[in-house]
Formats: structure tokens, sequence, C-alpha cells
């Protein structure tokens, strides 16, 4: 390919406000040695100044300029369509989201107050995407009312009958079922298939008053499937949708930015954060139908983990007060196992082989006295062979221990309790040493992801995971270093 | 391709579309290959700036094809390009003729990886035994060539049957054996003059074309054109010899065998390639069946509906969509997608020329087939994007014909049946002797037919009558050592388990502490498990302790999940699981939590495994050794004369769910004995090697050696799995630059010696040894490395698992980056050595073990887990 002309200047709606300005600028007494460059910066500034709809004006006109400029006449993309007219969708959805996102914050109260605000978290199960642009078959909602200071106060859970998959769709359809939420794909007794009652009933949950529409969250995976998928419900319903999708994991970026100073954690952490699968198969999260398969692709299901997962990592920023209603309830033991005494069952402790005399040939000659191969002496081994002479030391602790040196070290002002706490969560958290520092106080076991905010900052700036023990930082200088219990060797 | 210096091809696309120049036609794209050595031709070049009243910039290539003028083909450029080829034939990476790859074609681009100073790569360790192998010597006349000519016709034809029949005319000059493509023309003997001009009358007008043929080259018989050639010629035999192409491999129908009892049938048919090896050109051809069945979907609907009449559209749609049909007439597979019982033969669709006919109609006329149920259902199958090729798109699912189409691969229910696996059994495992014996009597039907002979004999080839007969060497047996003693094996079997017994392990993790957890109405099998496992524990030198036992009421996945959240605690070592059936999600949710959210070795066992009595010891005995490996013992060791050595296991996992993502792991051992073993793994989107990933998991263990052995290894040497055909060049350019790099960065000084070997599992070379008249599998140690290597590799074949059923498969190890030192010989036996290591199976097995830990691991981690493992765990096998 030529090399790019630099210097063309581009033709858009600047360029034509300035040619429209030379004169006036010439009138004015302005002297332009330098052509366009002078120009510019006189014109910028009122540019700037100059209300969207008149811009527009300009942009038309240049896009006219592009269509009839000699060598650019009919180029057309690759559907046919005249490159002048070329929009880039993905990026004007997503600046119309942003803007949809600030004005959503903006109506917040300010700090802590937001904790009241209730948000509507959507989800829906598709049998399959249709190829092309087709669409979805929508074959279950659920959506719950969320707040942070509440928790989960109401949910709403249909299934949807999806109608016939187009021929040949099928097998994708059954596939995808089978695959993940199991909805048969016709003749669901459970199916709704009044999507007027089901659309009313959706609306009267959303908005009980029945006038503002609040906006629902959805994944950001999943909001343009939830906006076909809603559209397609009212189409059905011969309604009108006044519902918005928005992105749940923007939500919960300005929820912390929106408490906190600085950046806010980046997408890819917030998805992380969404998409645990510590909430997996928690007891009484998902709809009956899908508990009885123990299947956690469930619409309702999926919405609520995604409310405990926002509980878990907002507790500490807002200083949450830890419900039922924010995080799944893990009563103590009742019935869901029994611990046998150590006595049921009685175990005959004598060996099984007998000195093996008629299995092994006799020819084959025995080896000496063991007599390794010289490097096992040296073996040096984060003291397994150590522990197998003394009692308890078991190889996992010491590397766990390991794993959070700053932890236990610096922050001596942590209490016990929390020193204790097990890393429950992804291992992203587990491995950053000091993060794991749960602000639930809801006893043992429970999610670890109440980071403080300058937490999740350090998480995002640290994408990389660290090593064991902090190995990094002592390998990096590559000093020596032999394990404390790595130097005896066994027997 | 990519590692292709940049060919004729990327410069036809960007700069012979020239528009308008008359008198520069555009070449054909892909057509034109001029060998970036050999100075392109005068005359011919197309010039940089084509003198055409066009525009320049961006717009070009786009408008480019629509104003081609119109006939005006592309022979002339050919004939010109083509003389640069001469002598090309030496250079063995040279393109095809044709230039463009198609399907099935033998890949010749394969990158040239002996390193330098390999000259000899034979080892010389073990006893020599007389083998036979599956290849047939390709020969050819001593002063054979092969002529390579260009035809060119003026005024110019662009459409090929003229060509074709043009070429036929004359067919007393160019003789009875030729191979012409259109613009191509192969001799096997040289014509009269350099260039011969000819005169034909073109039928429809009577117009007189000239057609000039030129000679363009001489190929020697071991260059790749030829060997492209010699494969097209192979393949039009085989179809004389009544074989049916289905996928790549071929078939014979006519020597089906039946299975009628399960309506089934096996076509034997054969994997041939035709390459250059070490010294000669070489057939290789391979038994591989193909099970198909004879009841056809009608068949099957009649059956069900003979069944049950209620439901039956419900019933039938249920059990045939996804499944996949085989239609005989094309002998093409298709996915049902659904079925369309609104439909029937008789109904109209419309052609793409948009005429209508009906489907009986449709079948008789094209494929000459009779319709007989004229009210039967239409399957539907929605084509896939790739298929749609051509100028249309295909619209629509295609519909097909319950009656044409068969059922193909066996249904859950006969997999489970016992019998039918031994009847087709008899067909498909086929003993060494059979092996041959199919073989020989393939090359003697090949040998025999007038035709093909003929054909052959016009070409001035042969193939050899009998297997080609090679020396390989066994290897000794190595000797095993545990704690209490080394002991050796029986080398037939290579299978230590019985020589186990009774010995003390190397080194064993007490089980002080951990988790048993199991259903209650899988108690009493709970109790017998535990029973066996500790009487098994202490000969081996394992002290199991009494676990904490939980019962839970049933085996739902959030009563395991919750037990283990509340009784583990941070002395728990271990957790094993007794699941009551098999579930993948269950499985998945229990890894998960034990490798991610809480590190954990854990074991989970099916109640299957524990049901027969009988068997419980050894299933214990096995368990017990895993549950070491868990929890970073070692079992057994053999003798490493290396010092301060690291191998590196590499292997891939395609995860099929969530597409889009790939797992390499990455394994690397930690001690001299090889018997500790430090592991990452790393995601990637598929398609992508493991670039930046690998970097990072060969610090890292680099790093941990370090601190185990408070010194860098002086040698790393890696085995590389899951390297496709066509991915060799991307790892010696992308990979192994990459790990050198990792070297650079832990210190300027550190430079250790490096071999990097691809190992290559599925290869259809196979080897028999003679054992008194007949034929055997080789026993296990058994090295081939002449003759069926390739001349442009340092590579040998190793067999080292003893198999009780069928033929062996040798593995193919190719070392494509050596500075390690080591001699063939060494590199060999490292290799077998390290097929002893796998602590899963008391024996060797087909690859070296730290290939079959990284598989294990990438498996492990795409299946179940979707995440990065916790790094608590990667020092022990817990992926075992």
């Amino acid at each position: 390919m030529p090399p790019k002309k630099k210097n063309k200047a581009q033709r858009n709606g600047f360029w034509v406000y300035m040619q429209e300005m030379i004169p006036e600028y010439k009138r004015q007494g302005y002297q332009m040695p330098n052509g366009m460059a002078d120009v510019v910066k006189l014109a910028h500034p009122s540019w700037k100044a100059m209300p969207e709809s008149e811009k527009q004006e300009y942009e038309r006109q240049a896009k006219e300029l592009k269509r009839s400029a000699p060598n650019q006449a009919g180029r057309l993309d690759c559907k046919g369509r005249p490159l002048a007219d070329r929009v880039d969708t993905g990026a004007v959805m997503a600046k119309r989201r942003l803007e949809e996102r600030k004005r959503v914050v903006a109506a917040w109260p300010p700090g802590i107050g937001v904790v009241q605000e209730k948000f509507l978290l959507l989800n829906i199960q598709s049998l399959c995407e249709l190829p092309d642009g087709m669409g979805y078959m929508p074959c279950e909602i659920g959506v719950v009312e969320y707040s942070l200071q509440d928790g989960i106060t109401r949910e709403f859970h249909r299934f949807i009958q999806p109608g016939k998959p187009p021929l040949g769709y099928r097998y994708l359809c059954q596939s995808t079922s089978d695959n993940t939420h199991q909805i048969p794909i016709e003749g669901f007794e459970l199916a709704e298939g009044n999507y007027h009652r089901l659309w009313l009933d959706l609306c009267k949950f959303a908005s009980p008053n029945g006038r503002n529409f609040p906006p629902l969250y959805s994944q950001v995976t999943h909001t343009a499937m939830c906006e076909w998928c809603l559209s397609w419900l009212a189409e059905m319903a011969e309604e009108y949708n006044s519902f918005h999708v928005y992105e749940l994991d923007g939500l919960v970026q300005d929820l912390y930015d929106h408490a906190t100073e600085g950046p806010p954690p980046s997408m890819s952490m917030v998805a992380s954060i969404l998409n645990t699968s510590v909430f997996d198969y928690e007891d009484g999260s998902s709809c009956e139908y899908h508990a009885s398969k123990e299947v956690k692709y469930c619409a309702l299901g999926t919405i609520k983990r995604f409310c405990f997962s926002i509980s878990d990592s907002m507790a500490q920023v807002y200083s949450l007060n830890l419900t039922p209603r924010h995080l799944p309830e893990r009563p103590e033991n009742k019935g869901h196992y029994t611990i046998l005494p150590s006595d049921a069952f009685a175990l005959d402790r004598r060996p099984v082989w007998d000195p093996p005399s008629r299995q092994r040939t006799t020819s084959q000659p025995r080896g000496a006295a063991y007599n390794p191969p010289p490097s096992y002496g040296r073996d040096q081994w984060n003291g397994v062979t150590a522990a197998s002479t003394s009692e308890g030391n078991f190889p996992a602790r010491d590397i766990r221990l390991h794993a959070q040196p700053s932890h236990s070290a610096s922050s001596s002002s942590v209490p016990e309790t929390q020193a204790l706490r097990k890393p429950t969560t992804p291992g992203f958290v587990a491995q950053l040493s000091g993060a794991v520092v749960a602000g639930l106080g809801r006893g043992r076991g429970r999610g670890t992801l109440g980071l403080t905010p300058e937490q999740m900052r350090s998480l995002t700036a640290t994408t990389q995971p660290q090593s064991v023990g902090g190995l990094q930082q002592r390998m990096a200088g590559m000093t020596v270093h032999t394990q404390p219990s790595g130097r005896e060797t066994s027997d | 391709m990519s590692q292709q210096p940049p060919s004729g091809r990327a410069r036809g696309r960007a700069r012979g579309r020239a528009r308008g120049a008359i008198e520069e036609p555009p070449r054909r794209p892909g057509a034109g290959v001029a060998p970036p050595t050999a100075p392109p031709p005068v005359a011919a070049v197309p010039p940089v700036e084509a003198p055409a009243p066009v525009a320049s910039g961006r717009g070009r290539q786009r408008g480019g094809v629509t104003s081609r003028p119109p006939g005006a083909p592309p022979t002339s450029q050919m004939e010109a390009l083509s003389l640069g080829e001469k002598g090309a034939g030496a250079a063995p990476a040279s393109q095809p003729f044709g230039g463009r790859r198609r399907r099935g074609d033998v890949v010749i681009e394969e990158p040239h990886t002996r390193p330098a100073h390999i000259q000899d790569k034979k080892g010389s360790t073990g006893h020599p035994v007389p083998l036979v192998t599956n290849f047939f010597r390709v020969s050819s006349t001593p002063s054979w060539a092969l002529y390579q000519y260009n035809v060119s016709f003026a005024p110019e034809i662009d459409y090929r049957g003229v060509r074709f029949s043009m070429v036929k005319e004359h067919l007393e000059l160019i003789g009875e054996t030729y191979a012409f493509d259109g613009m191509i023309l192969f001799l096997p003997k040289r014509l009269e003059q350099k260039e011969t001009v000819l005169f034909s009358k073109r039928r429809n007008d009577g117009t007189d074309i000239k057609i000039t043929i030129t000679l363009t080259n001489e190929l020697p018989p071991t260059s790749p054109t030829c060997i492209q050639l010699y494969n097209i010629l192979f393949r039009k035999a085989l179809h004389e010899i009544g074989m049916q192409q289905i996928g790549r491999n071929n078939y014979n129908p006519e020597m089906a065998a039946y299975v009628p009892q399960h309506k089934l049938e096996v076509w034997p048919g054969f994997v041939t390639s035709i390459l250059q090896y070490e010294a000669n050109v070489m057939l290789m051809a391979d038994v591989s069946h193909k099970i198909l069945r004879t009841d056809t979907v009608l068949d099957f609907l009649y059956d069900l509906y003979n069944k049950t009449q209620h439901n039956f559209h419900e019933n039938a749609t249920k059990k045939l969509v996804g499944e996949i049909v085989l239609t005989r007439y094309n002998n093409k597979t298709y996915r049902i997608d659904d079925i369309d019982w609104e439909q029937n033969p008789q109904n109209k669709f419309k052609m793409f020329d948009d005429t209508e006919m009906s489907y009986v109609e449709y079948y008789a006329k094209q494929y000459n087939k009779t319709v007989r149920d004229m009210d039967q259902p239409l399957l539907v199958s929605r084509p896939k994007k790739k298929i749609q090729k051509g100028g249309k798109p295909m619209e629509g699912p295609l519909y097909l014909l319950p009656e044409l189409c068969t059922l193909t691969g066996l249904t859950d229910e006969v997999r489970a049946d016992f019998h039918v696996m031994k009847d087709i059994a008899i067909h498909t495992r086929i003993t060494p002797d059979k092996r041959n014996e199919t073989l020989q009597t393939f090359i003697n039907t090949l040998n025999k037919n007038e035709k093909v002979q003929k054909d052959m004999k016009g070409w001035g080839l042969s193939y050899d009558k009998t297997l080609l007969k090679l020396e390989g060497r066994v290897m000794p047996p190595e000797k095993i050592w545990q704690r209490s003693g080394s002991y050796n094996y029986k080398p037939q079997d290579a299978d230590w388990g019985r020589e186990m017994r009774g010995q003390q392990l190397i080194s064993c993790v007490p089980m002080q502490n951990w988790l048993f957890i199991f259903p209650a109405r899988n108690s009493p099998q709970a109790q017998d498990f535990l029973q066996a496992l500790v009487r098994v524990g202490p000969p081996m030198g394992m002290n199991i302790n009494k676990p904490i036992m939980c019962e839970i009421p049933d085996d739902r996945t959030d009563n395991y999940l919750r037990t283990m959240r509340e009784q583990m605690n941070d002395k728990t070592q271990m957790v094993v699981c007794l699941l009551s059936s098999q579930r993948k999600d269950r499985y998945d949710a229990i890894k998960k939590f034990c490798c991610v959210d809480h590190p954990v070795p854990s074991q989970v066992i099916v109640s299957r495994t524990l049901q027969k009595k009988q068997m419980l010891m050894s299933v214990a005995t096995k368990i017990a050794l895993q549950l070491n490996c868990k929890l970073g013992g070692e079992l057994w060791a053999v003798e490493i004369p290396l010092k301060s050595m690291m191998v590196v296991g590499i292997d891939c996992y395609h995860d099929s769910a969530t597409k889009g993502q790939s797992v390499g792991g990455v394994i690397a051992s930690m001690n001299n004995s090889l018997t500790r073993w430090y592991s990452r793994c790393t995601f990637q989107h598929t398609g992508q090697e493991l670039i930046d990933g690998l970097k990072v998991c060969v610090q890292a263990a680099l790093k941990k050696f370090y601190e185990l052995n408070s010194n860098l290894p002086d040698r790393v040497i890696f085995f590389r799995d899951g390297v496709g055909d066509g991915q060799l060049s991307a790892v010696v350019e992308h990979e192994i630059p990459q790990v050198l790099d990792t070297f650079k960065n832990l210190g300027s000084d550190y430079k250790p010696k490096v071999a990097w070997i691809v190992v290559k599992k599925r290869i259809n070379t196979r080897f028999f040894a003679q054992a008194g008249r007949g034929l055997q599998n080789p026993s296990p140690g058994t090295v081939v490395d002449t003759e069926v290597t390739r001349p442009e590799w340092y590579d040998f074949f190793l067999v080292s698992q003893s198999v009780r059923q069928g033929t062996v498969t040798p593995c193919h190890y190719n070392v494509v980056w050596d500075t390690s030192g080591l001699k063939p010989d060494h590199m060999q036996r490292l290799t077998y050595k390290l097929c002893h290591l796998y602590y899963n199976w008391p024996g060797t097995i087909r690859v070296p073990a730290p290939c079959q830990y990284a598989h294990k691991l990438a498996f492990l981690v795409g299946q179940s887990i979707h995440k990065d493992p916790s790094l608590n765990l990667a020092d022990r096998l817990y992926f075992l």
C-alpha cells in the first residue's frame, strides 16, 4: 500500500464550519498566513461552544461533500452501502450506555445514601441464539429487587413459552437445553403461554405504581439479548416496551466509584466478582424446577448469585449489615450431613499382602538395600519428606501460610478471627496478600470478597497473579533461599 | 505456510491484478509461483505500476475484480513464470504445482528442523531386532524424470473443459500417459522440441487455435512436485480398484463384512500417503475401518412406530435429532437438525436455476435412486457456514430423505452391549499378522489390476511387492527403584504392578487429617473401601489414619459442598468424595471447590468402581497410590544419570464447551530423579498457540527449581505434545524463542542446554516384529531411527507401551531444537526412561510421563475447573 498522504485535510463538520467562517474572519481583519492552521485556532472556541444540533448540520454537509468528492465517488463497503454513511454502531452504543449510566448515577443520593436505592436485576434464559440477528428463544425470566441496605426484597420468576423453534434449529435448542438450563423445548407445563398476563405481571412487579419504569440490570454479555427478549415479549403481549436494560457490571463499577475516590475497578475485575463460583449450588437460590434438577443455569438463581456477590464485595465499602437477604443462609448443620463417630466402622488393620512369595518370580533379584540414585538424599522439597516423620506438619499448610506473609506479619491489628478465615473466594483474591480481610463478620467460610476500595484498586493494578509465598519478590534478586523445614531429610 | 518466504501467491494478489492492461493479463490468484531465489524472467513480470489509467489508492483491489478483461486467461503468464522453477526440484520446500493447497494433499511445507550439528541421528544402545513396517517402496526407473510443460492457447481459451479436450486431441504426440490441470502438463517423457506448436479447431466456430507446449522443468523423482503427482496417481489407482473415498480415507465397499445380527457392516479401508522418507519415496498404508449401520432412517422410523404409536412424532424427534446420517449416494454426512413431518418426497423444491422438481425426480435423475415410500417425512439439516461455497451462499436448510440416509456411529445402547462390541472387534481390532496380510492383499490388488499397472508403467513407477523390512533396536528394560530396593520387570509386558506389591514407596505423606464424604446409601461400600485402604496402605509405607467420616443423606451437589465447607479446616490434607453416580456437573463443582475456592487435594470415586468385592483390594491399592501422589509423595523412580536437569512437559486442551478458550498445561520436574513436579496452566484463545503464557509458566518453574535446589538447571528438556500437522513451524518460530528469552531474563550468564522435542501420538506408522513365521507387536523399548524417518528432521520412533489387543502404535519424536549436548542415543534413552514415570500406571505408557501429566492437568482445567487452579497445589500431582 502506498504511504498515506499526511497533509490531506480531513473534511469533517469542523472543516465545513471553518470554510464558512473564513470570509467572516477575513472581514474582521484577521491575518491567516498559515492557511487553515490559523483558522483552526480561531474557529475552535466557537465550534466547541456550538450546540450539538447545529454541529449536526455541518456534519451532514461534510458527508455530502465526501460523497461527491471526485475519487471518493461510489465507494461502498462490503454490503454495498456508501462508506460515508458508515457508523460504528458498537462505539455509538457504548457511548449511549455510558451516558445513561451517568444519568442514573447523577440521580443517586450522595455518599452512603445510595444503599437505599433499589435496583432491579434481570436475567433471561434462552433456548438458543438464532444466527443472523434472528433473535433468541426466551424460556425463563427472573427479576429481583435488590438494594444494598435490604438485600433481595422481592423476586419475580416465570417460565416462558418460547414457541416452536424455527425449522432446522431444533438440535441447537435441544443441545443448549441439555447442556445448561434443561428446560424442555416443547410441552413444558410450567411455561406461561399467556404473554399478555406475563407482561402485565412483569410491569406490575417492576413498577408497582405503574408510572416510572426503573432500569433493569443484566450482565454485560447479556444486555443485548435481554433487550431483544423484552421487546419480543412486549410484542407478543401487544404492549409497549418501556423497559430499558442497563449493564450490571457498570452498576458495580459505579457503586464502588460512588463511595470512594480514585479510578473504579476494571470491567474484567467486576466480571470475575460477579461470576464467582462460590455461591453456586447454594440452597434455595434457584427456582424450584432448577433446584430439583440441581442445575445452576436458572434465571432466578443467576441473578440471586449476582446479588450475593455484590453484597459480599460491597459489605465493607458501605459497611453493610448483612442479613439472610444479602447472602444465602447457611444454617448450622441440620441433617445435611452426619459425622460418624470414629469407631463407626470397625477396621481390621492387618496388612493384606502376605510377604510376597508366590506372585513374584523367584528368580527376580531383589535389589539390595535401597541405594537411591544419588539425588535423593539432597532433595529439598517443602519438607514433604520431613512431614512423613514430623506429625501434622502438612506441606499444604506451609505453603498457604507463606501465601500471606505480609498479612500476618505487617497487619497485626487484624483480629485473630479474621486471620483464621479461610479464603473461599477465587484464587486471585486469596492470592492478594492482605486482601483476605473479610468485612462480613458472619462466621467462617463466608465469602471474602469484602475488599476495601483501595484493595480493589490494587487488584486491578496487579493483573498478574502473584506466585506462592511472595516467591517473586524473593526470587527477583535470585537470592538463595532455603525452606525452613526443608533441610531435614527422610530417614 | 507461514514460514514460507514471500511467495508468488501474495505477490499475485498485490500487483498482479493490474487493471485494463491487456498485454499483461491478470494472473490467476494463487497460480503464479516463483521461488524467491530465482530471478523472475524479464518479459513476464507484471510491472509494479501497471500502465493503466486507474486511480491509485485503496479502492484498487476491489475495483480490480470487476474490470478484469474478459477472455484473458493467465496462461501466458504461467508459461514464463514456471520457467523460473527450473532446478527448484532440489529445494524441497518449493510449492506444488497449482500453488493452491487442496484438501487431502500432502503437506510439503514442513519446516526443516534438523539441527545442523546432528550428522547422524542413529542411536546405539540395545540389541537389534528385525522389524517390518507398513511401508512400500515406490521405485522408479534409474533415469526417471518428470517433465513439466506449460500449455498456452492462442487465442486464449477460458473454459477448462475445452482446453482438456484440445490437449486430448493430440494424444499421438503426448502419449497415453499424461497429467494436465488446464495449464501445466506433466509427461513421463521428453518431447522432441523444447517448444512444440500444435493446432486445433474450436468446435463451435471453427477458429484455429494455436497450442504451444513449452518445456519448463525437468524434475527428479524426489522433488515435492513429483510426490504430489504420485499421490494424485495413487488416488486414481485406488479409485480403479473400487475404493470409495469417505472423508480422507478410502474404503472398499466390496470387501465389506456384515454383522447382520446387529444391522451393521464394517468397511475395510486404508489410510495412505506417499512421502519422501530417509532414503526413498515410500507409500505408507495403514488399515482403517468404518462401521456403518445398514438400517436406514426410514427403517428406524418404522421400527419405532411398530413399537409404540403413542406420541410417535415426539419420540422420533427426540431420538433422531442430533444424529449423524450418511447418504450413501454421495458418501456425505449430515447432522439431523429437525424433522419436517409436513413434507414428503413428492413435494417440489426449487432448483438453483429456479425450475421446480420433486425430491423423487431429483434423486432418480441425479443419483439414479428410486424412492419407494412416498409418505415419509423429510429430515432437515442446516448446513454449516463453511460448506456454503461457490458464488451463491446456500439458502435455507437441506432436506434429506430418510429412506436414503443411513445412521452412522453406534448408539449408546449398542455401545453398552458387550456382544455387539465383541462382534465388531473381530473385524476392527486386528493382530499384527492380520494387518500385514490385509496390507499385502491390498498391494497385490493394486499390482494385479491391469489398468493401474498400465498407468504405472506409463509413468515408469512401481510399488514394492512386500512390506518394507528394517532394523530397529530394543532398549534394555529399566530398573525400577523404590525405597526398599530395586527390581526388574518383564521386558515383554513393561508392567510392574505385580512386582510392586509389598514394596515401600519412595516417599509417603501420612494421611492424618482427611475428610471422607459419602451418601448414606453407599455407606456399606464406604466401609469396605476404608477397610481395604487401611490394609493396603501400611505395606507400601503409607500411614492412613481414620478420616472424618461424613455421611450425607443424599448425593446432592450442595450437600457435598456444604460438608466440605464446614468440615474442612487448615489441617485438612485431603478430601475423598464417594459419588453414587457419574455426573459431570457434580464432579466439576467438587473439583472447582477443591482446586480454586479452597485449595486441597481431592479424590472423587464413583461407587461403581467399588462394587466388585473381589476387585476391591486392587482398586484400593490404586487409589492409595493416587492419594499419595496427590499429597505430594513419590512412588518409584528410574535411574537418571543426568544431573541438574529439568524436564518440561507441555500439552494443550481445547475446551469444547466454551469455544474460544483452550488450556495449556505445563509441568516441570523439580529434582534429579524426576519424581517431583511443579505445574502451571495457561489460558489462551483458540487458535492461539501457547504464546505468552508459556513464558510465565517456565519462569515460575525455574524459580521453583531454584528455590528447591539452590541452583538453576543446567539442562532443560521440553516435551511438547498437542502439535498438529501444520503447526510445527508455529512451535519452532514462536514457542522456542519465547522460552529461550525466558532464560535470558533470568540472568545474562544463565545459558542452559536446551532440547525441544515434539511428540506426535496420532500417526499411522506401525511396526511389527518378526516372531517365528508370523508377526507380532514389537516389545516395549523398540526404537526406529532409520528408513522411515524424515531426512529434514532429527526424529525417531519409539514403541514404549505394550498392548494386549490389536496393533501397538509407536510415537514419533521430533527433536526440533537441540543444544542439549545429548547424543541421539541418550535422547532416545531419556525418552524411554520418562515413559516409566507416570504414577497412575505401574508400567510404561505411550508418551513420556511429563506429557501425560500435562495432558491430565490441561484436561482437568479445561473440562471441569475452567479457572486457574490455586498455586498452593502447584507442587504436587493433584490432577491425577
